[in-house]
This record gives structure tokens, C-alpha cells and sequence, in this order.
């Protein structure tokens, strides 16, 4: 599957509540082994956000734009992947719930 | 529940679009979009790349997308930007680097190599713009 084909697609945990649409995917590994493999998925907050990383806080400033946009880091949340039991092609299905899966981004951001 | 501690990457800020140098650091294109595949265990691994305004045509969607891959297409045979297998790159961090040099990888560039057979290196002092 297509990467950009995944992207906006509505993550949706186990019982149906919709998170978000998924709006990035952290990647690890290593390429002199040959796998790269997604840990966690960026679910919800504003699209302008995460283009720019105010989301992942790599962009600081100026500051009436960072407070615009850093303000949606509030409804993102990090979904780790092993808790995805679908991935597409209408959405990206957890095996687990909600509360149970996702963590504030800026928490899960701490180990990127 | 939690995956390991160690330093991850955006798919969208780190690897689409970033700057592709072949094995002699010479700029091929951009990352136009990332193939992946989910294993028997449910994890989801990149398996490549493709470079090309197919990809990146098909990517953007609409009008604009319809009409650059039209225009690859036309002029470069560049139907589906080949994949790239990620086995073929040698370094991510903090640029991606081909282990091969782009004289090696003829599925690669194809409207580039288009541009610069038929019109860069037509032009005075361009003339080394075949690859």
C-alpha cells in the first residue's frame, strides 16, 4: 500500500469511535538491515500543524502562528502500531479501545 | 503496548519529499511516495520508494496530478515511477543516500534524463547534462 493512500484515512478503535484521521506515522529501524518499520501512528489535530511540525514540536516561532497551531497538539494523540488490527483500505482499525490505545502526542513524542 | 524507545521518523516530514543522492552523493530527485506492507504479524513495514512525477502526479490527485503524470508519461515513458526497493538505500539520516550511482539505475529519473538529453544539453555549456 501507498503511503499517501493511508494518510487521512479515519482511525477507528474496536468498538467504532472514530480517534481521528490519521495524520503521520513514526518510522524506526534500520536501513542496512533492510526494515523500517512503523512504531506509532499520529491520529487527529490540524492538518497545517503537522505539515509545518508544531505538532512534534520540531518548528518553533513565530509566535502567533505557533500558537495558533501548537493549540491542536491538544486533540492529537500517538497510537502505537501493534495496537492496529486493519491497516485500510477505507480505514485503519485498532484491536483495542480508545482510552486504552492513545496517549497524548506530546507524551509519545518524548521517545521520538 | 508501548514500542521500543528508540529514535523514530516521520513518514511525512523525514522521508516524503526529502532529497534522494546516489551512491556518488549526486541529487536524483525527491521521494515522491513510500510503498508499505503489513506482515503476518499486523506490523507495517516500508518496503520502497519511487521517485518521479508519476508518483508524485498520482499523489497530488486532481487536476494538477492527472497532468503531470499525463506530461511523464508523454515525455519520459514514466508510467508508474519504478519502485525503489529499501534495500537499495544505503544511509536515511540525515539524507537518504542509493548504495548505486544514477548511471547504474536506468529506471530512475526518466523525465529528467528526458530534459537533459532533449533540451538542457542542447543549450550552450549543457552539455554535460546527460546522464
Amino acid at each position: 500500500m501507498r503511503g499517501s493512500d493511508l494518510l487521512g484515512l479515519p482511525v477507528v478503535d474496536v468498538s467504532g469511535a472514530v480517534l481521528g484521521p490519521l495524520r503521520d506515522l513514526r518510522i524506526d529501524g534500520d536501513e542496512r538491515d533492510g526494515r523500517l518499520t512503523v512504531r506509532w501512528l499520529v491520529v487527529g489535530g490540524r492538518e497545517w500543524a503537522h505539515r509545518f511540525g508544531y505538532i512534534d514540536g520540531r518548528t518553533r516561532g513565530p509566535w502567533l502562528l505557533e500558537r495558533l497551531l501548537r493549540g491542536s497538539s491538544d486533540s492529537a494523540v500517538a497510537v502505537a502500531a501493534s495496537a492496529v488490527a486493519q491497516w485500510g483500505p477505507d480505514q485503519v482499525l485498532l484491536s483495542e479501545p480508545a482510552g486504552a490505545a492513545a496517549v497524548p502526542v506530546e507524551t509519545a513524542a518524548r521517545t521520538w | 503496548m508501548s514500542p521500543d524507545h528508540r529514535s523514530t521518523r516521520s513518514l511525512r516530514l523525514d522521508l516524503l519529499d526529502q532529497q534522494v543522492l546516489d551512491g556518488t552523493e549526486r541529487p536524483v530527485g525527491r521521494v515522491d511516495e513510500i510503498e508499505l506492507e503489513a506482515g503476518q504479524d499486523g506490523t507495517l513495514a516500508v518496503t520502497g520508494f519511487r521517485l518521479g512525477g508519476a508518483a508524485l502526479g498520482r499523489r497530488v490527485g486532481g487536476a494538477v496530478g492527472h497532468a503531470m503524470t499525463g506530461t511523464c508519461r508523454r515525455l519520459a515513458d514514466d508510467e508508474a515511477s519504478p519502485l525503489l526497493p529499501i534495500e537499495s538505500l544505503k544511509d536515511w539520516s540525515p539524507r537518504l543516500t542509493l548504495h548505486r550511482a544514477l548511471s547504474e539505475l536506468p529506471e530512475v529519473a526518466g523525465l529528467e534524463r528526458w530534459l537533459g538529453k532533449h533540451v538542457v544539453s542542447r543549450i550552450p555549456g549543457g552539455g554535460d547534462a546527460r546522464v
